[in-house]
């Protein structure tokens, strides 16, 4: 158990070493670092100094070390476009996409997965085959035009929601939080409801595959030869061992949240990490860009991990070895 | 002579025209698909106007609804846009873009993606180990992420003023490189399975050169993964170009797609100018939707497991 952790948290460091190569190559080779951070008016000493001072003289090998134990203490350089720290304008909209993530992760588990058992269980109803539809439509209607679907008609037509930014905030230390007020949740609900459709879907076509295998394996007609009840059947035998694929399932789809924050946070307008990575992209703003890319590539490795413990928790053959 | 109806004959018998020939379901989605394919290519006979001849123009005949007529007498079926554009034909030349750049990035990824994986799974050792753990970190990062990403390096090489000639390029680049794991690992699977296979060693024993059996033996063998791969990731790659797009990081506003046309239309729907949205965005869900559909029956209809 505690050789595979560490197996798996040495993997988790070995991709963060090759998400961060991509990085410092972006940042390196693209453009010129040095004619990027000074005006145009920079004397040839003002640029020496500063290549000197980002270390671009010394050795490709070193500066990428230099460029990892920077990001370790949590440097990532300043931004061309805005002239400020790119850590520090990270951790104004961190509290945006997260909140945003976290909520819309919610909903969709907490509707998905029982749509997924619904639909395996009464694969004939008729609220199964609403479920089937609707999930096709779900993967078919791309994001940006949900949140425009739901603007019109929530904002536009019957005026419920506002359709643009994040309003009602509460600051608790550095962390700005909009789930404490209701004005904060009228700006929450349609981005955090554009971003769960999707997911959603996924989930309750996963959960409902996974399901209607398992319930057609030989132990499951084995329970309900024993004469076991149906509830018994169904949830401890069958929704037990449908859950280990749908957990690893649940929690990559968790981390593509964060990655389909940027189209939403860019419909609604809402101030966070994803919109600051489509500036970038506009801007050609390469630190920010890096930094970003660092971002999400230890929110996965950390999601990955954090989904390995759970499956050691929930299969026993794991604890064992 | 004999040999074309022995095929046709062939393909009546299949169990795959059966499963077609009895899903009611399947025929619409099927006859909807070769129709929004058709008009798309047949869109500079089939569009009521230019939409892209500036002379026709005129601001005055921006922003109708719906079945209005202008003040020349032009009828407008589903209305016009900002730029008093008919908005039937810039639909039917976007959707030629979104279809066009969502093909080209399938058969780029296609072809990337299957020859690594034959690749992979006939050499083994060390480079099929490399190939396999590139595609593993990829597949954790969702493919419009890295097709985000291959745009912005692109964008930082050429300069935005060069990137508006080469968009079209670059996004097929952008989502082909971001959808080629996938038909890697399923063919790198297939592959493997094959390899051990009788005929094969034949192959070899026979003194076939290696690239003869990749292509002529095993490529085959594998292509039912590939098709149904593909079908699907038609769909995907439509919607990553179309998000790119209405991002403002696609195709430019003089070239539209699909998704350049819902992105100038967000700008009007609070104004309650639906239509510009509406049409565009209906069009590029019947597109996915068919897509889909097609791809679920493809793989349950292929899949001998179900059978």
């Amino acid at each position: 158990m505690l050789k595979f952790l560490l197996q798996r948290i040495v993997q988790g460091i070995v991709v963060m070493l090759v998400v961060a190569f991509v990085a410092f190559c972006i940042f390196r080779f693209l453009g010129d670092p040095v004619n990027n951070m000074v005006g145009d008016s920079a004397t040839e000493e003002e640029k020496e100094q500063i290549r000197q001072q980002l270390g671009l003289d010394e050795p490709v090998a070193m500066q990428y070390l230099k460029f990892v134990s920077n990001i370790a203490q949590g440097e990532f350089g300043t931004s061309y476009r805005t002239r400020t720290s790119v850590i520090e304008q990270m951790k104004e909209r961190l509290p945006a996409t997260l909140e945003l993530s976290f909520i819309s992760g919610m909903l969709s588990i907490l509707l998905g997965i029982p749509m997924g058992i619904y639909s395996a269980l009464h694969p004939k109803s008729w609220l199964s085959k609403q479920f089937l539809v609707g999930s096709l439509m779900g993967i078919s209607i791309p994001t940006f035009l949900t949140g425009l679907l739901l603007i019109y008609l929530f904002s536009v037509v019957l005026g419920w929601f506002p359709s643009q930014g994040r309003g009602g905030l509460v600051e608790l230390g550095w962390w700005t939080t909009s789930l404490l007020t209701v004005k904060g949740w009228s700006y929450i609900i349609l981005p955090a409801l554009t971003l769960c459709i999707y997911q959603m879907t996924l989930i309750t076509r996963m959960v409902r595959a996974e399901m209607i295998e398992v319930m057609r394996t030989d132990y499951i007609k084995f329970a309900k030869a024993r004469g076991l009840p149906d509830r018994i059947v169904q949830y401890r035998h069958g929704l037990k061992n449908s859950l280990v694929p749908v957990i690893t399932i649940i929690g990559l789809q968790l981390g593509s949240v964060v990655a389909f924050s940027i189209i939403t946070e860019t419909v609604f307008n809402w101030p966070g990490l994803g919109q600051m990575f489509i500036q970038s992209i506009e801007f050609v703003d390469i630190p920010v860009m890096s930094a970003y890319l660092i971002f999400v590539g230890a929110f996965f490795v950390i999601l990955n991990l954090l989904v390995d413990i759970a499956y050691a928790f929930i299969d026993p053959r794991l604890r064992v070895h | 002579m004999n040999a074309i109806k022995i095929k046709v004959v062939a393909m009546i018998d299949s169990d795959l025209w059966y499963s077609f020939k009895r899903s009611p379901l399947i025929i619409i989605s099927a006859t909807l698909c070769m129709l929004l394919i058709l008009s798309s290519i047949f869109a500079p006979w089939l569009a009521p106007y230019n939409p892209f001849d500036e002379s026709t123009l005129s601001l005055w005949a921006a922003n109708l609804p719906p079945l209005s007529t202008d003040e020349d007498g032009f009828f407008y079926l589903l209305g016009t846009d900002n730029q008093g554009r008919d908005i039937l034909s810039t639909i039917l030349y976007g959707m030629r873009t979104s279809l066009g750049v969502g093909l080209a990035a399938v058969v780029f990824a296609i072809v990337l993606g299957t020859s690594l994986g034959l690749l992979a799974a006939y050499s083994g050792g060390w480079l099929d180990n490399l190939l396999m753990r590139v595609a593993d970190i990829q597949l954790s990062f969702p493919a419009i992420l890295v097709a985000l990403l291959v745009n912005g390096i692109v964008k930082a090489v050429l300069g935005n003023s060069q990137m508006e000639m080469v968009a079209i390029y670059v996004l097929i680049l952008a989502i082909g490189l971001s959808e080629w794991v996938q038909f890697a690992r399923a063919v790198r699977g297939a592959a493997l399975v094959e390899k051990q296979k009788e005929y094969v060693q034949a192959a070899r024993t026979m003194g076939v050169p290696t690239l003869m059996i990749l292509l002529r033996h095993l490529l085959p063998n594998v292509s039912s993964p590939i098709l149904v791969i593909a079908t699907i990731s038609i769909a995907v790659a439509i919607i990553t170009e179309a998000t790119l797009s209405f991002l403002g990081i696609g195709m430019p506003q003089t070239q539209p797609s699909l998704g350049t046309l819902i992105r100038v239309g967000g700008d009007y729907l609070m104004s309650g100018e639906w239509w510009i949205t509406f049409f565009p965005g209906i069009t590029l869900v019947l597109l996915v939707l068919s897509f889909n559909l097609l791809g679920d029956w493809l793989r349950d209809a292929l899949n001998p497991q179900l059978k």
